[in-house]
């Protein structure tokens, strides 16, 4: 297949008008900038006392790239800054399982799924269709999040820096690669999970997998135990594709018309 | 149109349609009647190439519905109503039927006109723009209706059309099952409404996992109770009795009061012959008439049997 077939976008297109009126949806997709693009970022950063001891930074040496020439304060801010990225890669991890679960066990439980499967269209561009209108809303509230943040950390702190602190190279290849892999993650364990379930929170725990990892990884930056390196986030990104391309055979097995009508529907 | 030989669909260890066989005509409106977990709804599925046979063959429109590319032109061709009238509660009834026709890729102008003339046929063009959420299961069949209509399927495959609907909305979809059979289009009618599928349908089946039986409805009637004549006379004799029984054409008859109840092959033919012997015979008749049955009577021997056997 060259491009997207015209099924696909049409499937995108009425995704994206169902999303835009769920309520659920909309509020838990809002949620997301509103704590850790503002509420976060200026907690800690309004928090940071102006003199900061080298002993209050003992923990974070060497964790920061680039630290030698900076001050305490300068320290403290970029590691608590760095600490957020996590929660960059939780969103377009958790996001996709509101919208897919909905979109997929919602249409299993509205009946909505036989009629689906009747029209000429093919079973690959419904599950492509389903995966970007999950996919393309979590990736962009990532991106608009982030934005937000960059923002907010950079005219809270370009007096103190100078210059501006966001986005590094780890962030924009965690935003740009790791983000969006691990978005089709989240949806293609979505199809998988919903293919065994009809009861929509079940399909919405999928969330948890990702929950568990993400704050691991913040807690251990946090207490100066971790620092995500470039390297990291590449190896990340490399295991998040094959888990990915797993996934997606998975779910083709998963989402066949036979499957999809005598046990889901 | 459609064509079914030895058509077997089994889930597991269970056997849901056992070796069916039917073929139904351009035109033709077919009925398929069964008791609850018949396999109707699994033939339907079938032919509508929305889940594979696990034996036999079966060709809709002369094409395969085996063959992967063959069964998406099919599901382009064919129309569905579904048991179960499922739509995207939040968008309007006009979204909702758009998505679809998109779906059936039909020209934009075109799919426009249908929607609009079957939500002005089934009384649902004021709510176009609203909500599918609150709507009553009426309204509801009435828009699976249209959805299963507005792409000019050549094959209509119908659960229970007029299940939910009042008497006027259930009238109107019976006069456009009529109009469809006009237009040369085939209709593949599943109901447990007897009286309606008399009334549509050309011919019937009936199905409990296997075929019972298949034919017009007034024959499925006479295969399963044969046909009786009543001729009431003012007084029977013996003599009269005796008469009508010898005669070559009676299979059988009975006295029930001042009636013969006399079973024949074709009364067209045999009653002439019948009322001039019992006329001859000094018989004084005071009506003629046959018995009937209804499809309901037929249906439930025919089921009734299978399940005793």
């Amino acid at each position: 297949m060259t491009g997207l077939s015209i099924d696909v976008v049409t499937i995108v297109k009425k995704e994206f008008e169902e999303v835009i009126k769920n309520k659920y949806i909309l509020t838990t997709m809002a949620s997301f900038p509103l704590v850790f693009s503002i509420a976060i970022p200026l907690l800690y950063l309004l928090a940071i006392p102006v003199n900061v001891t080298a002993a209050d930074i003992a923990p974070f040496k060497g964790l920061i790239p680039g630290a030698e020439g900076m001050t305490s304060r300068q320290i403290l801010i970029s590691v608590l800054v760095q600490s957020n990225l996590p929660f960059y890669l939780l969103m377009p991890a958790v996001i996709p399982t509101v919208i897919s679960s909905y979109s997929i066990v919602g249409e299993k439980k509205c009946g909505t799924l036989e009629p689906l499967l009747a029209t000429p269209v093919s079973t690959r561009d419904v599950l492509a269709g389903k995966t970007l209108a999950a996919v393309i809303p979590s990736v962009a509230i990532t991106w608009v999040s982030f934005a937000i943040y960059s923002l907010l950390v950079n005219s809270m702190t370009f007096d103190i820096f100078g210059y501006t602190i966001v986005p590094d190279l780890i962030w924009l290849v965690a935003l740009m690669v790791t983000a969006p892999l691990l978005s089709i993650m989240s949806v293609y364990l979505s199809v998988v999970v919903s293919s065994r379930v009809s009861d929509i929170r079940a399909a919405q725990q999928v969330s948890a997998v990702f929950v568990i990892p993400v704050l691991s990884v913040f807690i251990l930056e946090l207490f100066g135990y971790l620092s995500l390196t470039l390297a990291m986030i590449i190896l990340l990104s490399i295991v998040i594709g094959i888990v990915d391309l797993v996934l997606v055979m998975a779910s083709a097995r998963a989402f066949r018309r036979d499957e999809i009508l005598t046990k889901w529907a | 149109m459609i064509e079914a030989r030895r058509l077997s669909r089994r889930f597991g260890d269970f056997s849901a349609v056992d070796s069916i066989d039917l073929e139904v005509g351009e035109g033709e409106v077919f009925g398929l009647l069964g008791p609850n977990g018949a396999g109707k709804t699994t033939t339907v599925r079938m032919l509508a190439c929305l889940i594979r046979p696990t034996g036999g063959a079966a060709y809709v429109c002369g094409r395969s519905v085996y063959d992967p590319a063959a069964a998406r032109e099919i599901r382009g061709m064919v129309g569905i109503l579904t048991e179960t009238s499922g739509f995207y509660d939040e968008l309007s009834v006009y979204k909702n039927l758009r998505f679809y026709a998109d779906l059936y890729k039909m020209d934009h102008q075109k799919a426009q006109q249908n929607i609009d003339y079957y939500l002005r046929l089934f009384d649902l063009w004021d709510v176009r723009n609203s909500r599918v959420a609150g709507f009553s299961k009426g309204m509801r069949q009435k828009l699976a209706l249209t959805r299963c209509l507005v792409h000019e399927p050549r094959v209509v495959f119908m659960d229970e059309p007029t299940s939910g609907l009042d008497p006027e909305s259930a009238r109107i979809v019976r006069d456009s099952i009529r109009s469809l059979k006009a237009e040369g289009r085939t209709i593949f009618l599943c109901t447990h409404n007897l009286d309606e599928a008399e009334r549509l349908c050309d011919r019937i089946a009936i199905l409990d996992k296997r075929i019972l039986s298949v034919d017009t409805p007034q024959r499925i009637k006479y295969s399963a109770y044969g046909r009786k004549v009543i001729v009431r006379l003012d007084c029977i004799s013996d003599r009269i009795a005796s008469i009508v029984h010898g005669m070559d054409h009676v299979r059988r008859v009975e006295s029930r009061g001042n009636d013969l109840l006399i079973d024949v092959d074709d009364p067209d033919t045999d009653n002439p012959e019948i009322i001039s012997a019992i006329v001859g015979a000094g018989g004084r008749i005071q009506y003629v008439g046959e018995q009937r049955h209804t499809l309901e009577d037929a249906y439930i021997k025919l089921v009734g049997d299978r399940v005793e056997h």
